[in-house]
């Protein structure tokens, strides 16, 4: 075991101030991500749920400085020193795979079709790396192929059809660690997953993490999956982080009405048949609701909830909480 | 069971054969030698990883494909083996009267140019050719009340795109109940969507269980989801049933070690307490290969990953053998230490 560096928690390494993120489109502008803020220290491992348009992949992709036009971002991405926001195409292009990893959504279908594993891998490689050290290529892809569990000889060689949706989610794992990054995002990165391989790759993640001292953003619908690795969680809804705190804390005392609703639709193996779900379906993100945005969907809805956006107040010991529940 | 048998598979086997090479052709055994009662009634769960073969069960009892070998008897009627052209085409729109089909991707597997209402009403016209218009848009109304598409009025006139996958799944439901089955059959109806929207699914079919009398046959990986509706299960591995029998007891204590790789492989939190998982926490075996072996080859289909095989389980394969609990399963050890 190497021993870790004692990091004080002001040394975050990622901190987000009011990040929102929006779309223009012909119906006006749409609000994926409202004035979200958090921070991510060394070795922590963060998860960021909520339903599918709940702002979770904006908020990703504003992370890594991926967003395009029509979208407008505004607000702060501290990395280190630097404000990604503000970084320009070649910095990012240093920064990225190098010390900020994104594993996208679906990423196991993002591997070129046409292009053997061991010429994509390289690619990225050969960017990064300085000439002298060119002649490790060979060997990084195999350490990190390693790493994940694969066959190096097998697969290097391979086109992505002849490999599984798992083995395929490990080769982009094993491209997102190659070059040692400080932080890797991944986004629903074991959903079009079966259950069995949906748990060697969490396990993996989590081994990984031990191993090399990652620090982990990871995104999912599914808070069961979360709650196996991850310590801090950060609930969304409607573009808004509407509950946050420590994993163990939440899912034991879930405070969010929301959140509530995401502990109490995991379906469990003993006790009562029966799944809970939340009634109705997420809002517009061009028509949001007015006050609090999951007043339409709620039974402990309040008149002021109609008319004012609750803002996050703590709740306990690293744990806030936007509802006016808890005023 | 005390409800009649609404259909029955028998030995029922699916070989695809794949072009591997310019000449060379290997045969994909996907289902080998499946027998399969359902009742009036019933949820089946048809539980197993990609690849066990569980959907391509599926669609050979929906008729959707035909047997290699065996057959499927919707109560007297076979349409097991191939007959002829013409007696072909009777026989799918045969099966597809008895079995309806829901697939798992609710964003696909509607005509994106078509308002809900026509989508809809097609079927039923095509199912229906005396009824008159008036009857079939009323139908179409009572369809999407029935699956829980409210307000109707607003619901029938959208297209696809403007619905939630949620939305969507509910009007697929809608089109296979439109024709009128005795049985329907959901392949991963709730996988691609948000774990808030499935319980409102998993809802809608135990309703038309209950409501309509409907069987179904519900294909899923989660054994959670499998839990909560239905009564009866069946695990695949490789194409063969591996352990089959009252959900609950199975899943309380599952005895065939592949049924315990995938319960033991749940997040914990769904685990809860109770459940009895043998080996949880052990690290899988190495053997992931899905591929089915060459023929001739008789040892337990389970071998390469089983944690606790014995040597005979490489000479032989293990018949599914009946246990006092009701369940049966397919494996030389199981059951001898809790008897």
């Amino acid at each position: 075991m190497i021993p870790t560096l004692e990091v004080s928690p002001v040394d975050s390494l990622l901190v987000v101030s009011d990040l929102s993120v929006g779309y223009v489109t012909k119906n006006g502008l749409l609000r994926a991500v409202n004035e979200v803020s958090f921070k991510v220290s060394p070795g922590d491992v963060t998860g960021i749920v909520g339903e599918s348009g709940s702002g979770k992949t904006s908020l990703a992709n504003a992370l890594l400085a991926l967003l395009r036009p029509p979208a407008i971002s505004k607000g702060r991405v501290s990395f280190g020193e630097r404000n990604i926001l503000s970084l320009n195409d070649d910095e990012l292009r240093k920064l990225r795979w190098k010390e900020l990893s994104y594993i996208p959504q679906g990423s196991m279908n993002s591997l070129n079709p046409v292009m053997r594993i061991k010429d994509q891998f390289s690619g990225i490689l050969q960017t990064h790396l300085d000439q002298a050290e060119r002649d490790r290529i060979r060997r990084v892809m195999e350490d990190s192929l390693s790493k994940v569990g694969l066959d190096a000889h097998n697969v290097l060689d391979a086109y992505p059809h002849e490999l599984s949706g798992g083995m395929k989610q490990r080769v982009i794992i094993a491209m997102a660690i190659s070059l040692g990054p400080k932080l890797i995002v991944a986004d629903e990165p074991t959903t079009a997953l079966d259950v069995v391989t949906q748990k060697d790759i969490m396990t993996m993640l989590a081994e990984l993490k031990k191993q090399m001292g990652l620090t982990l953003i990871l995104i999912s619908h599914d808070i069961s999956i979360l709650a196996e690795i991850c310590n801090y969680l950060l609930v969304m809804y409607a573009g808004r982080v509407v509950e946050r705190g420590r994993s163990e804390d939440i899912l034991n005392s879930p405070k969010h009405p929301y959140t509530s609703g995401l502990v109490a639709s995991i379906p469990r193996l003993t006790g009562e048949k029966r799944v809970a779900g939340i009634p109705g379906e997420p809002p517009d993100l061009v028509t949001l609701p007015t006050g609090c945005a999951f007043h339409p969907r709620c039974k402990y809805r309040m008149t002021a909830c109609v008319s004012q956006v609750p803002s996050s107040v703590s709740v306990g010991d690293e744990r806030e909480v936007a509802c006016l529940l808890y005023r | 069971m005390d409800e009649p048998l609404v259909l029955k598979a028998e030995k029922v086997t699916k070989h695809f054969e794949a072009k591997t090479g310019l000449l060379k052709r290997t045969v994909i055994r996907a289902v080998e030698s499946v027998d399969l009662e359902l009742h009036k009634g019933e949820i089946l769960a048809l539980v197993g990883e990609s690849g066990s073969g569980k959907t391509t069960l599926g669609r050979v009892i929906a008729g959707m494909y035909s047997s290699t070998d065996g057959g499927v008897s919707y109560f007297e009627t076979d349409t097991g083996n191939a007959p002829s052209l013409q007696e072909k085409s009777t026989k799918r729109r045969f099966a597809a009267q008895q079995v309806q089909y829901v697939f798992q991707d609710p964003f696909s597997s509607l005509p994106p140019h078509k308002k809900i209402k026509s989508s809809i009403y097609e079927v039923l016209k095509l199912y229906r050719p005396k009824a008159d218009a008036k009857g079939l848009e009323d139908e179409t109304k009572k369809l999407l009340e029935l699956v829980g598409l409210t307000p109707v009025e607003q619901m029938k006139e959208k297209f696809p795109h403007e619905l939630s996958g949620g939305q969507r799944q509910r009007v697929s439901f809608a089109r296979a109940l439109a024709v009128r089955p005795k049985v329907l059959i959901a392949d991963e109806p709730v996988s691609m969507l948000d774990v808030s929207i499935r319980a409102g699914i998993l809802e809608l079919m135990k309703r038309l269980r209950d409501g309509e009398g409907l069987s179904i046959i519900y294909i899923t990986h989660d054994i959670t989801t499998a839990r909560v509706i239905s009564d009866t299960i069946y695990v695949l591995y490789r194409g063969r049933v591996v352990e089959k029998g009252p959900i609950d007891t199975v899943v309380q204590k599952p005895l065939h070690p592949y049924t315990v790789t995938l319960i033991s492989s749940l997040p914990g939190l769904t685990l809860g307490s109770g459940v009895h998982v043998p080996g949880r926490g052990a690290p899988a075996a190495k053997d992931r290969s899905l591929r089915s072996e060459p023929p001739g080859i008789d040892h337990c289909v389970f071998y390469g990953r089983c944690p606790i095989a014995i040597e005979l389980c490489a000479r032989e394969r293990p018949a599914l053998r009946g246990l006092a609990d009701g369940r049966e399963v397919a494996c030389f050890l199981a059951g001898s230490e809790t008897t």
